[in-house]
């Protein structure tokens, strides 16, 4: 028996775009909080505070993330909604801690705002967006075989398959 | 071309069915509603996305289905719900109708199968005269072992051939795979807990054989395997029966309608290939291989005036004794990375509680075996989401000490049949062609919790005793039906009062109609994959409609 990515989110209930969806119903008969439209530089660094590069790992950003959560915001309605909202409250909470939009903080800044979001009530616009965002960040920049190094992984499995199967990884 | 024979379905049931009529010179028609496995473009395993994509993917691969209303989940059963430590508990106070898995295709199920290749416990055979559950087997293990062992040979079988439990006439035909390096350190547990943990029996390579690559380990036999080194059904059964010369295959062929004969005799099998062309034959015999799911839908579709409750539904059974599979696995980190995303998914298996008095006051048989691979476990985007926490600098820190750590054991159980648990048609849904849905409904009761929940605290001790941390995830059946493995809707009995078929997998009241999947199985065992089962009984039926045919009965 096998589970894929879709299986597994539902089995364990925290299927982000059911997720999405459950803060789309709740909100739908209420005017939304911002006209704003999704902001592309908030986007671009939220994700990047998400999956930061490292000196041997290139981060979210430079692997095209962004651009796929992007084309998932505008092709999903209830999700481009989240977002207005949940970037219209990470720029309000950026402002009120240091006086600049998200994208123009420092990342220690983004760091606080973004463990405020995580901290948020549980079916929030930005706990909910926090999640979102998260996993699908996860999802693209790990299909990029410029993130697998460093985590012995000599992937993809195919065509060579893992003939040092049966003994110790060589980076212990 | 003129068939004698005419099989639906080329899953493992019609693939070996099939290969057994055509192997004695009868002609056989395939009929196949998905498509052929096509490596060059089903395949991703070569690719860097390759884990954002399960096998198989779209509906040419799957067929429609619906739920009844599940069960309501209880508080006090907390200890058996579904978690992730990133994900967080599984949802709702219902159980979830997740997924029938099943694949649609030339191979079936096969084609996404693990490679396991069990005989069946020959104690588990016998429920109703040992227990008072279930049904008993009209046939022995005896009666049933040589045909085993004609399927290990044409699957190429890789096992350890000392197996007391399950008596062999010849050994394996290749060698055990060696265990993977993850393996050893869960069988190191289980001796500590003085458990045994031995080579698991697969229809996986462990060398060349008869023009087949050994297996290369790549962990990923879910997602097909692109190689031709795993025995599914297409290139082993199907493709031995196209060789003979006496088996065509038709596939992206839709079943339309069995009609049900005035004596006692299916008079015609019609179906719409995939150019939208109609046909339809009058067949000396027709064998139904479509699974317990599909096949019961099929029979209680056919209706008419020799047949008002469905066809060979003659005792009431067709879509009763549903059994699903009753599912544990547990996951935590090892404190060493071990590489665990490396080896044949199931290479190890502990049979020491599979017979069916193994758990004290609970009738029914489990195994416990390697898990990683199957909880999807082996690549860096589960890793990303479901293993390693945080975000930022702290999830890739957290990215680089986790992987390669992930332990997993999982167990499988017995499913006893009750009166909640049964496939019948949807009233409402419909699919394409305007035919009723199979609708699933299922009921976990007592006994099955009480197995699982033995399930769950033995994968804990396990791991525990491997030497890892506390669980960051698990996953039951309690919460989700998820099944794999489901049987038992066509019964199998020598009493046509409350069996579909009898011993030969012959209607008991339809002359020329055979049942080769699953569905005859009378009990489930006690947590053996049945693909090897469904091809053993189904080369034995093929052996018997050969000589019904020989002796003009058919």
């Amino acid at each position: 028996m096998s589970f894929d990515r879709r299986q597994i989110l539902n089995i364990t209930g925290a299927s982000f775009l059911a997720a999405v969806s459950a803060w789309w119903l709740a909100r739908k008969h209420r005017a939304p909080t911002t006209d704003a439209p999704a902001s592309q530089a908030a986007l671009r660094a939220w994700i990047d505070t998400l999956v930061p590069a490292e000196p041997d790992f290139p981060g979210a950003l430079a692997l095209g993330v962004a651009e796929r959560i992007d084309l998932a915001i505008q092709q999903q309605p209830a999700y481009a909604k989240l977002s207005a909202e949940a970037l219209a409250w990470v720029d309000a909470r950026a402002l009120e801690a240091g006086g600049r939009r998200f994208a123009d903080l420092a990342p220690e800044q983004r760091n606080h705002v973004v463990t405020a979001a995580a901290a948020s009530a549980p079916g929030s616009a930005a706990r909910t967006f926090f999640q979102a965002t998260l996993d699908d960040t996860l999802f693209h920049t790990y299909a990029d075989q410029r993130s697998w190094v460093g985590l012995g992984f000599a992937g993809p499995p195919q065509p060579l398959g893992f003939p040092d199967f049966a003994a110790a990884p060589r980076s212990t | 071309m003129d068939a004698d024979v005419v099989i639906v379905g080329a899953g493992a049931g019609g693939a070996a069915c099939a290969w057994s009529l055509a192997n004695r010179g009868v002609r056989v028609l395939l009929l196949e509603s998905g498509p052929w496995y096509r490596p060059g473009l089903d395949n991703r395993l070569h690719l860097p996305d390759w884990e954002q994509h399960a096998f198989p993917e779209g509906n040419a691969y799957s067929l429609p289905y619906s739920f009844g209303p599940m069960q309501s989940l209880s508080p006090e059963q907390a200890d058996l719900r579904s978690w992730n430590h990133n994900l967080g508990p599984a949802a709702g106070n219902t159980r979830r109708a997740q997924k029938y898995h099943h694949v649609r295709g030339v191979g079936g199920s096969t084609l996404h199968f693990a490679g396991e290749a069990h005989r069946l416990h020959p104690g588990a055979m016998r429920m109703a005269s040992r227990f008072g559950v279930a049904a008993d087997w009209p046939l022995s293990y005896a009666e049933l072992e040589p045909f085993y062992s004609i399927a290990e040979q044409l699957l190429g079988v890789a096992g350890a051939s000392n197996d007391v439990l399950r008596p062999r006439s010849s050994a394996y035909p290749l060698p055990a795979h060696p265990l993977s390096y993850a393996s050893q350190r869960i069988g190191a547990g289980c001796a500590a807990l003085g458990l045994s943990w031995t080579p698991n029996p697969l229809a996986i390579l462990s060398q060349a054989w008869r023009g087949r690559p050994g297996c290369n380990y790549c962990g990923q036999c879910a997602r097909g395997c692109p190689r031709g080194d795993k025995g599914s059904a297409d290139i082993t059964f199907v493709a031995q029966a196209v060789a003979s010369g006496n088996c065509k295959v038709q596939d992206r062929c839709h079943v339309t309608a069995i009609v049900p004969g005035k004596d006692g005799r299916v008079a015609s099998l019609s179906w719409v290939d995939a150019s939208g062309v109609g046909h339809a034959i009058r067949p000396r015999a027709l064998v139904l291989a479509c699974g317990a799911v599909q096949t019961p839908r099929l029979l209680l579709a056919s209706t008419d005036a020799h047949a008002p409750q469905g066809l060979a539904n003659e005792s009431g059974q067709v879509g009763r004794n549903f059994m699903e599979t009753l599912v544990w696995t547990s996951s935590a980190l090892h404190p060493q990375a071990l590489g665990s995303h490396r080896g044949v998914p199931v290479d190890a298996i502990c049979w020491d509680f599979n017979a069916p008095d193994a758990i004290a006051e609970t009738p029914g048989g489990v195994r416990f075996n390697v898990g990683m691979a199957e909880m999807d476990l082996a690549g860096p985007i589960n890793y990303a989401r479901r293993v390693a926490a945080g975000w930022g600098n702290a999830h890739r820190a957290a990215m680089r000490a986790s992987f390669g750590h992930v332990l997993s054991v999982g167990a499988v159980g017995e499913f006893l049949p009750n009166a909640g648990t049964y496939v019948d048609l949807d009233p409402v849904a419909r699919d394409e062609h305007g035919a009723p849905l199979a609708r699933i409904h299922s009921r976990i009761d007592p006994p099955e919790l009480r197995r699982l929940a033995f399930m769950a605290d033995t994968c804990r001790a396990i791991l525990a005793a491997a030497g890892t941390g506390k669980p960051f995830e698990e996953f039951g059946s309690y919460d989700s039906f998820n099944a794999t493995h489901v049987f038992g809707t066509c019964r199998m009995g020598n009493d046509r009062r409350s069996a579909v078929v009898d011993r030969n997998c012959r209607s008991h009241h339809w002359r020329n109609l055979y049942i080769a999947d699953a569905s005859v199985f009378p009990s489930s065992g006690g947590g053996e994959a049945p693909s090897l089962t469904i091809e053993a009984l189904a080369i034995r039926a093929g052996a018997h409609i050969r000589d019904r045919l020989a002796a003009r009965d058919l």
